[in-house]
């Protein structure tokens, strides 16, 4: 045949003996064994025992806290602060509200366990990590419920990678999480963090303040992204006959920890992308509102805050970046709302 | 599971290896049976439904082997080959001709949304290759144990290499932990498997993250610039290299730990002088049985140049959709059909290619030519070329950091496969080879884990 699609023929018993005698190869299959069986274990052994996210699973008595990184994984450290007792969760959409503001309305130590760009399913889990490791029941507890929440998919699948191994009950789920690379480059920062005892921590609050960079990107003045606020949208979350998964776990979480304030909120959104009356994205927002609504109503000392109604504050450019990233002056209202509320309930 | 997974590399391989060699020591009659009974158990750690299909297809196209070489009916085995392709036709390309009888009007054209078995495409032709050379007189007829392990041996059922029955079936019957070579096999697989894992976590895997977004955007109708379409087709030339080689390398390893030698399915491709070198390094075991079981089939080089022509284009066209049930890939391969006619001409005309131009068109071509295998459709693939071509604004931000020790890792060489045959048993090496196993499992465990390109096939 023709030598275009052929290929060489290889005798597949072809692998040549070597002169080394067979006594230096098993010793070599032994060096291999041996060798990665203790790397491995040993490298797992130190990650076990450095901690390094302050989950606090070591027996070591080690430095409280992390260097100064995400708050995916800062989250662990904060979510077991004893310093606090009441937190924020959600994602961006609730990002701005300040744990020093709360704390000056209520009197109440709030850290912000947010997470960016996260669901339900990422902050179930750091409700939970939160609930688990007070001593004294927590006192509040403020979720975020974007549309997000309102998913009828009850995987309630996260869209961008999360460490719930991290969080995870279990010790091996934990223990097969600190086999990654990840761990590894946190090494030598963990033990100079440990070690020296002056390096930087993360803020304890977990506040992040995203005003700079969103006006460092231009989101206050370029002519393109102010025109983009104005655009006509949906967010309502497509959810209008349920079920509402997320607010089921939710609430099984919640009653674990009867005596915890809960404060649902809505978010506040540009005008431009609340529901018309009459269409389906409001059908869709009312259904998934009621949901939750009805979860407030049946839970003692819970209540809802809805932004996601038609407002003069709501109508303002000036108070946005873009539709769902709302400025410090709408922080401050939404604070003083949840400092009312968490009023009401005492 | 995937090779690069935890189950796999730090549960299921162990177990395995730990069960087999107290089988091989203490009952070796057992030790085919256990590899058979592993290999189905890999198999449907996937998908449990996909495990009939795999046993049921080893059992029926058994039971027709015995029933040939009790009435030596030639049709038995040609009725089972044509099963064995519709199986495939029906679970891989219903939808791909469906889609194209519904472009004649009044055609209905049903659609069927069945998920693809993984592997099937190649242990149908495990299947054919058996089935065929049987019908020839040149295979012997085996008991179900050995044919089904042949079919399903859980390094080779996923992604290949093809291995032919003959070269495998007699590695069955040895005794291979009481090998003189024992050991050195051992140590060989698992370098082999480390190399592999090597090619695929730190050499492959960090490709995809310059190819992926290109080819999305183009996937979105979005302008592909000069820089953006040279990154992600030089990333994915060699990702789907080290993917696939990598994969290969893996197999063979794992399968010299069970003492069983593979046959290579790579052998520096992209040092290939031409076209047709290419196809002689890439892919090899697919070659070969494409040459001897289609080219040859439908006439090959022995009744004349525009036969062997004809030949060449259905092989090539035929192998191209064998890739992905999609005109894209049948393009990919008619594409590689009319190069390799045209490289056929250029010989017969007696026409000079220096070695080092040769190399250059070789490469563009293949590299070029990637550009229909990887985009999801035409207007991806023109959105792509439009890049390549300067046909869309330059750009900026083209990343190269990845692509550089890939491109010299798969230009220079040598392939895994030579390397690790040339080591020698020291100690410094078995630690080394040993912290990097090690250091690619905490990159396993990182939450960008991909699978491999050539599971869709």
């Amino acid at each position: 045949m023709s030598s275009s699609i052929s290929s060489s023929e290889h005798d597949a018993a072809s692998i040549p003996p070597a002169p080394a005698s067979a006594a230096r190869w098993g010793s070599f299959v032994r060096g291999f064994v041996i060798t990665a069986a203790a790397v491995l274990v040993g490298t797992l052994a130190l990650a076990f025992l450095i901690d390094p996210y302050d989950t606090g699973h070591t027996p070591l008595s080690l430095r409280e806290g992390v260097r100064p990184q995400g708050p995916r994984t800062a989250a662990a450290s904060r979510g077991r602060d004893l310093a606090f007792s009441a937190a924020i969760f959600g994602n961006s959409h609730v990002q701005l509200l300040s744990p020093d503001a709360l704390r000056a309305d209520t009197g109440i130590p709030f850290v912000s366990l947010i997470a960016p760009a996260s669901g339900p399913k990422e902050g179930l889990v750091l409700i939970d990590w939160f609930l688990r490791h007070r001593r004294e029941p927590a006192r509040a507890v403020i979720v975020g419920i974007d549309a997000l929440w309102c998913t009828a998919n009850p995987a309630m699948p996260n869209d961008k990678p999360f460490p719930f191994w991290l969080y995870s009950r279990s010790p091996t789920d934990y223990l097969v999480g600190l086999l990654r690379f990840d761990v590894l480059e946190e090494f030598q920062r963990r033990i100079v963090y440990l070690l020296t005892g002056k390096g930087e921590r993360a803020r304890r609050d977990g506040y992040w303040d995203y005003e700079p960079n969103y006006i460092g990107m231009g989101y206050d003045t370029a002519p393109a992204k102010r025109a983009a606020l104005e655009v006509i949208g949906e967010s309502g979350g497509g959810n209008a006959k349920g079920p509402y998964p997320a607010a089921q776990a939710l609430e099984a979480l919640m009653n674990t920890a009867p005596g915890t304030a809960l404060i649902l909120l809505r978010p506040p959104v540009y005008h431009k992308v609340l529901p018309i009356p009459g269409s389906a994205d409001a059908a869709a927002d009312a259904g998934c509102r009621d949901a939750f609504a009805a979860l407030a109503a049946r839970r003692p000392r819970t209540a809802l805050i809805d932004w996601r109604t038609d407002r003069p504050e709501l109508r303002d450019p000036n108070r946005f970046f873009d539709q769902t990233h709302y400025r410090q002056s709408i922080a401050r209202l939404v604070e003083a709302d949840i400092a009312a509320a968490l009023a009401a309930l005492r | 599971m995937l090779f690069n997974s935890f189950a796999f590399l730090l549960a299921f391989l162990p177990l395995a290896l730990g069960l087999h060699w107290l089988v091989e020591r203490f009952a070796p009659r057992w030790r085919l049976s256990l590899l058979l009974v592993l290999s189905l158990a890999f198999y449907a750690y996937w998908d449990w439904r996909f495990l009939p299909l795999l046993a049921g297809s080893i059992l029926l196209n058994w039971l027709i082997a015995e029933a040939f070489q009790k009435t030596r009916s030639s049709v038995l085995v040609t009725l089972a080959i044509v099963a064995n392709l519709a199986i495939l036709a029906l679970f891989k390309y219903f939808n791909f001709f469906a889609d194209l009888a519904a472009m004649i009007p009044g055609l209905p054209a049903p659609r069927l949304e069945l998920a693809l078995p993984l592997g099937i495409s190649f242990f149908t032709f495990h299947h054919v290759m058996y089935l065929t050379d049987l019908r020839r007189g040149q295979a012997p007829h085996y008991d179900l144990v050995r044919y089904g392990l042949y079919i399903a041996f859980f390094p080779q059922v996923l992604a290949g290499p093809l291995v032919r029955w003959r070269e495998i079936m007699h590695q069955f019957e040895e005794r291979p932990y009481l090998r003189a070579d024992a050991a050195e096999r051992f140590a060989r697989g698992l370098l082999l498997l480390t190399a592999g894992l090597a090619k695929k976590v730190l050499l492959g895997d960090p490709l995809a993250e310059y190819a992926n977004p290109v080819f999305a955007a183009a996937a979105a109708g979005q302008v592909v610039s000069v820089a953006e379409a040279w990154q992600g087709t030089l990333a994915f030339t060699f990702q789907i290299y080290f993917d696939f080689s990598g994969y290969t390398d893996m197999a063979l390893g794992l399968a010299l730990l069970f003492g069983i030698v593979l046959p290579q399915n790579f052998d520096v491709p992209y040092r290939s002088a031409s076209i047709q070198d290419f196809w002689r390094r890439w892919h090899m075991t697919l070659s070969r049985f494409l040459r001897d079981y289609l080219y040859i089939a439908l006439g090959g080089s022995r009744h004349g140049l525009s036969r062997q022509i004809w030949a060449l284009f259905a092989t090539m066209a035929l192998g191209g959709l064998w890739h992905g049930a999609g005109l894209t890939f049948v393009a990919w391969g008619a594409a590689h059909g009319l190069a390799l006619i045209a490289a056929l001409l250029w010989r017969r005309a007696g026409l000079p290619m220096p070695a080092l131009l040769g190399w250059l068109l070789t490469f563009l071509f293949v590299t070029l030519c990637w550009v229909l295998f990887r985009a999801t459709n035409f207007e991806a693939a023109l959105a792509i070329y439009k890049g390549l071509f300067g046909l869309a604004p330059i750009g900026t931000g083209f990343k190269w950091r990845a692509l550089l020790p890939a491109a010299a890792f798969a230009i220079i060489g040598p392939t895994a496969w030579a390397l690790v045959n040339r080591l020698p048993p020291a100690r410094w090496l078995a630690v080394a080879a040993a912290l990097l196993f090690v250091l690619i499992l905490f990159k396993i465990g990182e939450d960008a884990n991909y699978e491999f390109i050539y599971f869709q096939f």
